[in-house]
Protein backbone atom coordinates (compact mmCIF):
# COMPACT_ATOMS: atom_id res chain seq x y z
CA UNK A 1 0.00 0.00 0.00
CA UNK A 2 2.76 2.60 0.65
CA UNK A 3 4.05 1.71 -2.91
CA UNK A 4 0.83 2.56 -4.02
CA UNK A 5 0.36 5.88 -1.77
CA UNK A 6 3.78 7.16 -2.73
CA UNK A 7 2.60 6.75 -6.56
CA UNK A 8 -0.70 8.86 -5.90
CA UNK A 9 2.03 11.44 -3.98
CA UNK A 10 4.10 11.47 -7.32
CA UNK A 11 1.40 12.00 -9.74
CA UNK A 12 -0.61 14.49 -7.96
CA UNK A 13 2.43 16.53 -7.74
CA UNK A 14 2.81 15.95 -12.17
CA UNK A 15 -0.44 16.77 -12.30
CA UNK A 16 0.12 19.66 -9.90
CA UNK A 17 1.52 21.36 -12.89
CA UNK A 18 -1.87 20.66 -15.01
CA UNK A 19 -4.38 22.24 -13.41
CA UNK A 20 -5.53 26.09 -13.52
CA UNK A 21 -5.36 28.07 -10.45
CA UNK A 22 -6.59 31.51 -9.86
CA UNK A 23 -4.33 34.19 -10.90
CA UNK A 24 -3.22 31.95 -14.14
CA UNK A 25 -3.81 33.06 -17.65
CA UNK A 26 -5.70 31.56 -20.46
CA UNK A 27 -4.15 28.24 -21.86
CA UNK A 28 -4.13 27.83 -25.91
CA UNK A 29 -5.69 31.20 -26.33
CA UNK A 30 -4.42 30.81 -30.12
CA UNK A 31 -5.64 27.50 -30.76
CA UNK A 32 -8.46 27.55 -33.40
CA UNK A 33 -11.72 25.28 -32.98
CA UNK A 34 -14.25 24.77 -35.26
CA UNK A 35 -17.69 26.61 -34.34
CA UNK A 36 -21.40 25.67 -34.72
CA UNK A 37 -21.29 27.97 -37.75
CA UNK A 38 -18.44 26.13 -39.06
CA UNK A 39 -15.83 28.94 -38.52
CA UNK A 40 -12.71 28.44 -36.69
CA UNK A 41 -12.37 30.73 -33.24
CA UNK A 42 -10.13 30.82 -30.99
CA UNK A 43 -10.54 31.67 -27.08
CA UNK A 44 -8.14 34.61 -28.14
CA UNK A 45 -10.48 35.74 -30.86
CA UNK A 46 -13.51 36.19 -28.71
CA UNK A 47 -11.89 37.73 -25.96
CA UNK A 48 -13.53 40.48 -24.25
CA UNK A 49 -12.43 44.04 -23.03
CA UNK A 50 -13.61 43.40 -19.65
CA UNK A 51 -13.23 39.88 -19.39
CA UNK A 52 -13.72 36.00 -21.03
CA UNK A 53 -15.99 33.23 -20.06
CA UNK A 54 -14.89 30.04 -20.87
CA UNK A 55 -17.18 26.87 -20.15
CA UNK A 56 -16.08 23.49 -20.82
CA UNK A 57 -19.76 22.13 -21.62
CA UNK A 58 -21.31 19.30 -23.69
CA UNK A 59 -24.42 17.97 -25.32
CA UNK A 60 -25.05 14.84 -23.20
CA UNK A 61 -24.60 15.00 -19.89
CA UNK A 62 -27.72 15.51 -17.49
CA UNK A 63 -25.57 18.04 -15.39
CA UNK A 64 -25.02 19.89 -18.20
CA UNK A 65 -28.09 19.91 -19.86
CA UNK A 66 -29.97 21.59 -16.67
CA UNK A 67 -27.44 23.80 -16.55
CA UNK A 68 -27.45 24.81 -20.37
CA UNK A 69 -30.38 27.05 -20.38
CA UNK A 70 -28.76 29.40 -17.80
CA UNK A 71 -25.62 29.44 -19.60
CA UNK A 72 -27.05 30.26 -23.03
CA UNK A 73 -28.65 33.17 -21.00
CA UNK A 74 -25.49 34.37 -18.76
CA UNK A 75 -23.37 33.97 -22.05
CA UNK A 76 -25.71 35.98 -24.89
CA UNK A 77 -26.44 38.37 -22.09
CA UNK A 78 -22.65 39.32 -20.80
CA UNK A 79 -21.09 38.61 -24.42
CA UNK A 80 -23.18 42.40 -24.66
CA UNK A 81 -21.48 43.96 -21.78
CA UNK A 82 -17.88 43.48 -22.71
CA UNK A 83 -17.13 39.88 -21.83
CA UNK A 84 -16.07 37.20 -24.64
CA UNK A 85 -17.25 34.44 -24.48
CA UNK A 86 -16.81 30.91 -25.83
CA UNK A 87 -18.64 27.10 -24.89
CA UNK A 88 -16.28 24.28 -25.73
CA UNK A 89 -17.34 20.74 -25.79
CA UNK A 90 -13.95 18.79 -25.48
CA UNK A 91 -15.81 14.94 -25.37
CA UNK A 92 -14.52 12.17 -27.72
CA UNK A 93 -17.41 12.20 -29.91
CA UNK A 94 -16.89 8.67 -31.03
CA UNK A 95 -18.05 7.55 -27.20
CA UNK A 96 -21.44 9.86 -27.59
CA UNK A 97 -23.40 10.52 -30.73
CA UNK A 98 -24.91 13.12 -28.63
CA UNK A 99 -21.62 14.97 -29.20
CA UNK A 100 -21.36 15.10 -32.54
CA UNK A 101 -20.31 18.37 -34.57
CA UNK A 102 -24.09 17.80 -35.71
CA UNK A 103 -25.83 17.74 -32.72
CA UNK A 104 -23.94 20.41 -31.04
CA UNK A 105 -25.33 22.64 -34.05
CA UNK A 106 -28.86 20.96 -33.09
CA UNK A 107 -28.19 21.90 -29.60
CA UNK A 108 -26.39 25.34 -30.29
CA UNK A 109 -29.89 25.89 -32.19
CA UNK A 110 -31.76 25.13 -29.89
CA UNK A 111 -30.72 26.90 -27.16
CA UNK A 112 -30.74 30.62 -29.24
CA UNK A 113 -27.02 30.57 -28.59
CA UNK A 114 -25.31 34.09 -29.77
CA UNK A 115 -21.60 32.60 -28.09
CA UNK A 116 -19.76 30.24 -30.14
CA UNK A 117 -19.71 26.44 -29.23
CA UNK A 118 -17.08 25.02 -30.60
CA UNK A 119 -15.12 21.40 -30.77
CA UNK A 120 -11.83 21.04 -29.01
CA UNK A 121 -10.54 18.37 -31.81
CA UNK A 122 -8.00 17.16 -29.54
CA UNK A 123 -9.37 17.34 -25.98
CA UNK A 124 -5.70 19.14 -25.57
CA UNK A 125 -7.43 22.46 -24.50
CA UNK A 126 -9.54 20.72 -21.92
CA UNK A 127 -5.90 19.35 -20.91
CA UNK A 128 -4.16 22.72 -20.81
CA UNK A 129 -6.91 23.92 -18.61
CA UNK A 130 -6.79 21.00 -16.47
CA UNK A 131 -10.74 20.54 -17.06
CA UNK A 132 -11.97 17.38 -15.46
CA UNK A 133 -15.42 17.46 -15.93
CA UNK A 134 -18.70 19.08 -17.25
CA UNK A 135 -19.76 22.01 -17.32
CA UNK A 136 -16.58 23.52 -16.24
CA UNK A 137 -16.26 26.97 -15.81
CA UNK A 138 -13.53 29.67 -16.00
CA UNK A 139 -13.67 33.44 -16.16
CA UNK A 140 -10.94 35.67 -17.01
CA UNK A 141 -10.73 39.61 -15.95
CA UNK A 142 -9.56 42.23 -18.47
CA UNK A 143 -6.17 41.64 -18.11
CA UNK A 144 -6.12 37.82 -18.57
CA UNK A 145 -6.17 36.36 -15.21
CA UNK A 146 -8.31 33.89 -14.01
CA UNK A 147 -10.46 35.35 -11.65
CA UNK A 148 -13.74 32.55 -11.31
CA UNK A 149 -13.41 28.81 -11.74
CA UNK A 150 -16.13 26.74 -10.63
CA UNK A 151 -19.93 25.93 -11.38
CA UNK A 152 -23.21 28.27 -12.58
CA UNK A 153 -25.27 28.07 -9.11
CA UNK A 154 -26.24 26.27 -6.16
CA UNK A 155 -29.10 23.96 -7.90
CA UNK A 156 -28.72 22.18 -10.97
CA UNK A 157 -31.77 20.04 -11.06
CA UNK A 158 -34.15 22.79 -9.81
CA UNK A 159 -33.67 26.47 -11.41
CA UNK A 160 -36.30 28.09 -8.91
CA UNK A 161 -34.13 26.61 -5.70
CA UNK A 162 -31.29 28.83 -6.77
CA UNK A 163 -30.30 30.33 -3.89
CA UNK A 164 -26.66 31.11 -5.00
CA UNK A 165 -26.04 32.76 -8.91
CA UNK A 166 -22.38 32.05 -8.26
CA UNK A 167 -21.53 32.75 -12.37
CA UNK A 168 -23.82 35.80 -12.52
CA UNK A 169 -22.25 37.41 -9.53
CA UNK A 170 -18.82 36.52 -10.92
CA UNK A 171 -19.47 38.31 -14.37
CA UNK A 172 -21.39 40.98 -12.48
CA UNK A 173 -18.29 41.61 -10.52
CA UNK A 174 -15.55 41.48 -13.93
CA UNK A 175 -17.64 43.65 -15.74
CA UNK A 176 -17.38 46.11 -13.19
CA UNK A 177 -13.62 45.74 -12.61
CA UNK A 178 -14.04 43.83 -9.62
CA UNK A 179 -12.51 40.68 -8.33
CA UNK A 180 -15.73 38.19 -7.45
CA UNK A 181 -16.35 37.79 -4.04
CA UNK A 182 -16.72 34.00 -4.27
CA UNK A 183 -13.98 32.90 -6.46
CA UNK A 184 -14.24 29.12 -6.70
CA UNK A 185 -17.05 26.51 -6.55
CA UNK A 186 -18.11 23.05 -6.98
CA UNK A 187 -20.66 21.00 -8.07
CA UNK A 188 -20.98 17.35 -9.85
CA UNK A 189 -20.55 16.85 -13.26
CA UNK A 190 -19.84 14.47 -16.07
CA UNK A 191 -16.02 13.39 -16.78
CA UNK A 192 -14.78 15.08 -19.67
CA UNK A 193 -14.40 12.14 -22.13
CA UNK A 194 -10.93 12.96 -23.58
CA UNK A 195 -9.67 11.66 -26.55
CA UNK A 196 -7.03 9.50 -26.82
CA UNK A 197 -3.40 10.89 -27.70
CA UNK A 198 -1.92 9.69 -30.41
CA UNK B 1 -0.62 29.30 -8.24
CA UNK B 2 -1.68 25.88 -10.07
CA UNK B 3 -3.01 23.46 -7.56
CA UNK B 4 -3.74 19.52 -7.61
CA UNK B 5 -7.07 18.44 -8.99
CA UNK B 6 -8.78 15.09 -7.65
CA UNK B 7 -9.32 14.26 -11.00
CA UNK B 8 -5.71 13.40 -11.15
CA UNK B 9 -6.03 10.59 -9.29
CA UNK B 10 -7.56 9.15 -11.94
CA UNK B 11 -3.57 8.89 -13.67
CA UNK B 12 -2.48 7.21 -10.59
CA UNK B 13 -3.40 3.41 -11.94
CA UNK B 14 -3.59 3.33 -15.96
CA UNK B 15 -6.32 0.75 -15.77
CA UNK B 16 -8.10 3.36 -14.19
CA UNK B 17 -7.98 5.82 -16.94
CA UNK B 18 -8.29 2.99 -19.53
CA UNK B 19 -11.68 2.28 -17.28
CA UNK B 20 -12.97 5.87 -17.82
CA UNK B 21 -11.47 6.33 -21.19
CA UNK B 22 -12.48 3.60 -23.10
CA UNK B 23 -15.32 2.16 -25.02
CA UNK B 24 -17.60 2.88 -21.95
CA UNK B 25 -21.12 3.18 -23.27
CA UNK B 26 -22.38 -0.83 -22.53
CA UNK B 27 -24.68 -1.26 -19.99
CA UNK B 28 -22.84 -3.63 -17.83
CA UNK B 29 -24.84 -7.59 -17.63
CA UNK B 30 -28.68 -7.81 -15.84
CA UNK B 31 -29.56 -10.53 -14.63
CA UNK B 32 -32.72 -12.89 -16.20
CA UNK B 33 -33.13 -14.19 -12.50
CA UNK B 34 -36.20 -12.52 -10.82
CA UNK B 35 -34.76 -10.69 -8.08
CA UNK B 36 -35.93 -8.52 -5.58
CA UNK B 37 -36.74 -4.65 -5.74
CA UNK B 38 -33.75 -2.46 -4.22
CA UNK B 39 -35.18 -0.70 -1.29
CA UNK B 40 -36.07 2.83 -1.75
CA UNK B 41 -33.06 5.21 -2.09
CA UNK B 42 -32.78 7.56 1.07
CA UNK B 43 -32.15 11.24 0.50
CA UNK B 44 -28.94 12.15 1.80
CA UNK B 45 -27.21 15.80 1.91
CA UNK B 46 -24.22 16.65 3.26
CA UNK B 47 -25.41 16.87 6.88
CA UNK B 48 -27.08 13.41 6.57
CA UNK B 49 -23.71 11.92 5.00
CA UNK B 50 -21.69 12.39 7.96
CA UNK B 51 -24.41 10.45 10.17
CA UNK B 52 -24.61 8.28 7.45
CA UNK B 53 -20.64 6.93 7.56
CA UNK B 54 -20.44 7.81 11.15
CA UNK B 55 -22.88 5.01 12.10
CA UNK B 56 -20.32 2.39 10.23
CA UNK B 57 -17.33 3.30 12.35
CA UNK B 58 -15.67 -0.26 13.51
CA UNK B 59 -16.05 -1.19 9.47
CA UNK B 60 -14.11 -0.84 6.58
CA UNK B 61 -16.51 1.33 4.35
CA UNK B 62 -16.22 1.86 0.69
CA UNK B 63 -18.59 4.75 -0.32
CA UNK B 64 -19.48 5.03 -4.18
CA UNK B 65 -21.32 7.84 -6.01
CA UNK B 66 -22.40 6.93 -8.94
CA UNK B 67 -25.37 7.51 -12.03
CA UNK B 68 -27.33 5.90 -13.99
CA UNK B 69 -26.28 8.79 -16.90
CA UNK B 70 -23.19 8.71 -16.32
CA UNK B 71 -21.05 5.07 -18.23
CA UNK B 72 -18.17 4.42 -16.17
CA UNK B 73 -19.97 4.72 -13.29
CA UNK B 74 -22.21 1.57 -14.71
CA UNK B 75 -19.25 -0.09 -16.37
CA UNK B 76 -17.42 -0.45 -12.82
CA UNK B 77 -20.42 -0.85 -10.97
CA UNK B 78 -20.56 -5.18 -11.48
CA UNK B 79 -16.88 -5.37 -10.14
CA UNK B 80 -17.62 -2.79 -7.43
CA UNK B 81 -20.12 -5.57 -6.29
CA UNK B 82 -18.22 -8.62 -6.30
CA UNK B 83 -15.49 -7.11 -4.74
CA UNK B 84 -17.70 -6.01 -1.70
CA UNK B 85 -19.44 -9.20 -1.71
CA UNK B 86 -16.30 -11.32 -1.18
CA UNK B 87 -14.82 -9.15 1.12
CA UNK B 88 -18.18 -7.81 3.32
CA UNK B 89 -17.48 -11.39 6.00
CA UNK B 90 -14.08 -9.63 6.68
CA UNK B 91 -15.81 -6.32 7.25
CA UNK B 92 -16.11 -4.57 4.35
CA UNK B 93 -19.62 -2.16 4.14
CA UNK B 94 -20.63 -0.40 1.08
CA UNK B 95 -22.03 2.67 0.64
CA UNK B 96 -23.81 3.49 -3.10
CA UNK B 97 -24.96 7.17 -3.31
CA UNK B 98 -26.82 7.86 -6.63
CA UNK B 99 -26.31 11.71 -8.09
CA UNK B 100 -29.07 11.18 -10.25
CA UNK B 101 -31.45 13.97 -10.18
CA UNK B 102 -34.95 13.01 -8.52
CA UNK B 103 -37.07 12.57 -11.44
CA UNK B 104 -34.75 10.02 -11.93
CA UNK B 105 -35.43 8.25 -8.79
CA UNK B 106 -36.81 5.07 -10.10
CA UNK B 107 -34.51 4.61 -12.81
CA UNK B 108 -31.73 4.07 -10.42
CA UNK B 109 -33.27 1.79 -8.52
CA UNK B 110 -34.36 -0.35 -11.34
CA UNK B 111 -30.70 -0.75 -12.43
CA UNK B 112 -30.13 -1.27 -8.40
CA UNK B 113 -32.51 -3.82 -8.91
CA UNK B 114 -31.00 -5.89 -11.83
CA UNK B 115 -27.84 -6.04 -10.63
CA UNK B 116 -28.89 -7.62 -7.39
CA UNK B 117 -28.61 -4.78 -5.02
CA UNK B 118 -30.37 -5.59 -2.29
CA UNK B 119 -29.57 -3.21 0.64
CA UNK B 120 -30.45 0.07 1.21
CA UNK B 121 -28.52 2.71 -0.89
CA UNK B 122 -28.89 6.43 -0.57
CA UNK B 123 -30.00 10.02 -3.46
CA UNK B 124 -27.77 12.27 -2.69
CA UNK B 125 -29.92 15.66 -1.75
CA UNK B 126 -28.90 19.55 -1.20
CA UNK B 127 -26.35 21.52 -2.25
CA UNK B 128 -23.69 20.23 -4.31
CA UNK B 129 -20.89 22.58 -3.28
CA UNK B 130 -21.71 20.89 0.78
CA UNK B 131 -21.91 17.48 -0.17
CA UNK B 132 -18.75 17.55 -2.32
CA UNK B 133 -16.78 19.16 0.56
CA UNK B 134 -18.48 16.70 2.81
CA UNK B 135 -17.25 13.53 0.86
CA UNK B 136 -14.28 14.92 0.00
CA UNK B 137 -12.65 18.20 0.21
CA UNK B 138 -10.45 17.43 -2.62
CA UNK B 139 -12.95 15.97 -5.09
CA UNK B 140 -13.68 18.24 -8.25
CA UNK B 141 -17.36 16.32 -8.27
CA UNK B 142 -16.85 14.42 -11.27
CA UNK B 143 -18.25 11.15 -10.83
CA UNK B 144 -17.73 7.81 -10.32
CA UNK B 145 -16.23 8.79 -7.32
CA UNK B 146 -14.75 6.52 -4.53
CA UNK B 147 -14.24 7.24 -1.02
CA UNK B 148 -12.49 4.55 1.10
CA UNK B 149 -12.71 4.92 5.56
CA UNK B 150 -10.76 2.94 7.59
CA UNK B 151 -12.49 1.20 10.42
CA UNK B 152 -11.81 4.55 12.38
CA UNK B 153 -13.66 6.25 9.87
CA UNK B 154 -10.13 8.14 8.50
CA UNK B 155 -10.29 8.72 4.55
CA UNK B 156 -7.48 5.54 3.56
CA UNK B 157 -8.17 6.87 -0.46
CA UNK B 158 -10.22 8.65 -2.39
CA UNK B 159 -10.21 8.62 -6.78
CA UNK B 160 -12.98 9.79 -9.09
CA UNK B 161 -13.09 7.67 -12.31
CA UNK B 162 -13.65 4.31 -13.11
CA UNK B 163 -11.72 0.89 -10.84
CA UNK B 164 -12.06 -2.44 -11.76
CA UNK B 165 -12.31 -4.70 -9.26
CA UNK B 166 -8.76 -5.48 -8.48
CA UNK B 167 -8.57 -1.86 -8.07
CA UNK B 168 -11.30 -1.84 -5.73
CA UNK B 169 -9.47 -4.87 -3.81
CA UNK B 170 -6.56 -3.64 -3.52
CA UNK B 171 -7.63 -0.19 -2.06
CA UNK B 172 -9.53 -1.76 0.98
CA UNK B 173 -8.29 -5.00 1.77
CA UNK B 174 -5.00 -3.25 3.43
CA UNK B 175 -7.35 -1.90 6.04
CA UNK B 176 -9.31 -4.99 6.44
Amino acid sequence: MKTVVTALVVVLLAASAMALGLGDGIPMGDVKMKNVDGNEVSIAAVKGAKGTLVVFTCNHCPYARAWEGRLAELGNTFQTRGIGVILINSNDAAEYEEDSFENMQVRAAKLGLKVPYVVDATSDVARAFGAGKTPEIYLFDAAGKLVYQGTVDDNAEKPEAVTKTYLRDALTAVVAGQVPEVQQTKALGCSIKFRSKA
Amino acid sequence: MRSARPFAAVLVLAALVLAGCGKIDREPPVSTAPVAAAPELTPVAAEQLRDVLAARRGKVVLVNVWATWCPPCREEFPDLLRAYHELQPRGLDLVLISADFEAQREKARAFLTGLGVGFPTFLKTGPDGMFIEALDPGWSGSIPATLVLGRDGTKRAFWDGAASYEEFRNAVEPWL
